[in-house]
């Protein structure tokens, strides 16, 4: 159970956990929060749940597709931009595409 | 009025994030049709405004224009201080907080296992559209979008300590909409 008055220091520990599950924190950093984790009941439960809500928006929530309506109105409303016959690599610049 | 070359390289910046620009306005909206409105108004002022781009980081940009468009259109519709179409509010995260909820289970080929994800679908997406706008949308962005903590923040115009205080606020609440469904 993850208290609603849980202390200032396991809070902070909690957004340091989640920072270093979503590879946002410093390894350095890491160090001290595992260490603080390795005692805390709390965050110990903190991080589970951070792990298993990760991994089940990331499974589970849908990633609605723009409708072809949508896609073919913005088609016809750069018509110049579409790349008509010509190289697609002269045509377009490679963006990366999210993961 | 944009040249053949504006034109061209705004469809090559747009187009490729077409998709996520929808998605985004879907968890923000709700409705089929009004995350469609957003999108196009969202395109409209993007290609307005495209000379402005600098270049650095189109999806963001596009990403930030839908959010925004997103949050005029319900800020219109209730003609007030944007007060999110949400079922629960941040605090409700506080009190009664349980951390039980039952660990998702990696669906087999087994019917009654791809039964029970389909169900875990539902319930995850029924229990993401019940959270509040501000804490969703920081959601969806980090999970649904792989936007860093940097990029959610400068999205949605809020330091990088309120985006992970959101996303933790997120977790806990869908934690505990998930375990009071089970019940």
């Amino acid at each position: 159970m993850i208290s609603p008055s849980m202390s200032p220091r396991c809070h902070q520990m909690i957004l340091l956990t989640q920072a270093e599950i979503d590879g946002e924190l410093a390894v350095s950093e890491a160090i001290s929060v595992a260490s603080h984790r390795a005692n805390c009941l709390e965050c110990q439960t903190a991080y589970q749940v951070i792990r298993v809500m990760r991994t089940a928006v990331r499974r589970y929530a849908v990633r609605h597709g723009a409708p072809p309506a949508l896609r073919n109105w913005l088609l016809a409303m750069s018509p110049r931009a579409m790349p008509t016959g010509r190289d697609p690599k002269e045509a377009a610049v490679e963006w990366p595409h999210s993961p | 009025m944009m040249g053949t070359s504006d034109s061209r390289q705004f469809a090559s910046i747009v187009l490729p994030y077409l998709d996520e620009a929808y998605s985004l306005a879907r968890w923000l909206m709700g409705g089929d049709s009004s995350a469609e409105d957003v999108v196009q108004e969202a395109m409209l002022r993007a290609l307005t405004y495209f000379r402005t781009f600098k270049g650095q980081n189109p999806r963001a940009w596009i990403l930030q224009i839908v959010r925004n468009v997103a949050y005029a259109t319900l800020r219109e519709r209730q003609r007030g201080p944007v007060a999110p179409p949400m079922h629960r509010n941040e605090t409700d995260a506080n009190a009664d907080e349980q951390s039980e909820f039952s660990a998702f289970v990696d669906p087999g080929p087994n019917p009654e296992t791809l039964m029970a994800a389909a169900q875990q679908r539902s319930r995850l997406n029924a229990a993401l559209a019940e959270l509040p706008l501000v804490v969703r949308e920081c959601l969806v962005l980090h999970e649904l979008h792989d936007c860093s903590y940097r990029e959610i923040a400068s999205i949605t115009d809020v330091p990088i300590g309120t985006v992970t205080s959101r996303i933790w606020r997120g977790r806990r609440m869908l934690a505990k909409l998930l375990a009071d469904a089970e019940r």
